[in-house]
């Protein structure tokens, strides 16, 4: 029993009214929430990856947790990583990237996704948050940002 | 004066030579094409074609024009990049009887299908999401679609799958794929969506 105006409304048709409970779920991004939140998977690995995290800094296998703000260094190596709402992204050799900011809680609308590509090479393979918000994405680099509407792409950074 | 002028002009032209900063757009793999648009202080250029890319001077630079790219050009900077990409997620639809969490006939025997599937993936992930048609209240909905989410989860935990993996959730009748008006009985709105990835 809905009215149709709110079933329009609603993003891509998806849920508001179970909104909380996803919010509870998936974590809100504050700056305290942002160390802990885990945002993707890695689930290749060819070669040697880093991830740098606070203080830390973790050699990358095959199914470890990647959070919110982990920068990923490689230098001979790469990596493969299939975010929360199945956004791809993969890091080429002598990359340096940084997840600024995942935000996906479809029930609400609340979807963002910021990357930030200091050096190297990437692939992106857009998700749902690209699907349902197009211009929730951003790539940031030293020399431009890109806007990504629902699509593959490369990125290459000469960086420092 | 103009040599170093000159000199500094052609840097700039073999650095941008040697690559540096671009970026292409590709097709996606279901064939669809979407855009990007690479944008800094000085300008902004958008890719809407595949096969294209964009070369960025510096911060200070208007992204250039776009220019075709060859495949051997793509596999020389990013071969190994495109290579460590992971598998593509699936999604599986499973329908359900009128007003019960009980599988139909055919989706039950999906199941065997969707536990092959998670094998495949490394360090796999399946979220399991609930879905009602409009027939009854929201909030009765809104439960049963969790009902059905949870009897599926549970008939993945039988067949072995680790109850870690997995993340359940209820979207009600909220999300359909046929939009109907209220009250409207529409089998293909009863259903899970099993995403493995």
């Amino acid at each position: 029993m809905k009215n149709p105006h709110r079933a329009k409304s609603a993003i891509a048709g998806l849920s508001l009214g179970l909104g909380l409970a996803v919010a509870a779920l998936t974590g809100w991004v504050t700056p305290a929430a942002a160390q802990q939140q885990e945002v993707a998977l890695v689930k290749v690995v060819d070669g040697e990856a880093f991830a740098q995290r606070a203080e830390q800094r973790a050699q990358l296998g095959v199914g470890e947790a990647i959070y919110a703000m982990d920068v990923i260094e490689t230098a001979q190596g790469s990596v493969g990583l299939t975010f929360k709402d199945g956004t791809r992204i993969s890091i080429g050799p002598n990359s340096r990237v940084q997840f600024t900011e995942f935000v996906f809680v479809p029930a609400e609308g609340r979807l963002s996704f910021i990357v930030e590509l200091f050096r190297g090479t990437m692939q992106y393979i857009s998700g749902v948050i690209a699907k349902l918000s197009p211009d929730a994405v951003k790539v940031k680099t030293p020399v431009a940002t890109v806007a990504v509407r629902g699509t593959r792409f490369l990125a290459e950074v000469a960086g420092d | 004066m103009l040599r170093k002028i000159l000199s500094v002009v052609l840097m700039l032209g073999l650095t941008a030579c040697a690559g540096g900063n671009r970026f292409v757009l590709l097709e996606d793999e279901d064939g669809s094409v979407g855009a990007i648009t690479v944008e800094n202080t000085a300008g902004a250029q958008t890719l809407e074609s595949p096969g294209v890319a964009i070369k960025v001077a510096g911060a200070g630079t208007a992204p250039g024009r776009p220019q075709e790219i060859s495949q051997q050009e793509i596999d020389e900077t990013w071969g190994t990049t495109i290579g460590a990409s992971p598998r593509k997620p699936r999604t599986f639809i499973l329908y359900f009887i009128i007003g019960s969490d009980r599988l139909t006939e055919e989706s039950r025997a999906q199941l065997p299908e969707i536990l092959d599937s998670i094998k495949e993936f490394p360090a796999a992930e399946v979220s399991v999401v609930g879905h009602t048609d409009r027939i009854g209240g929201e909030r009765r909905n809104a439960q049963l679609a969790l009902q059905r989410a949870e009897a599926i989860r549970r008939l993945l935990i039988a067949e072995g799958l680790e109850p870690e993996l997995i993340e359940v959730d209820s979207h009600g009748e909220s999300n359909p794929l046929i939009e109907t008006a209220d009250e409207v009985a529409e089998p293909r709105n009863r259903r899970v969506e099993v995403t493995v990835q």
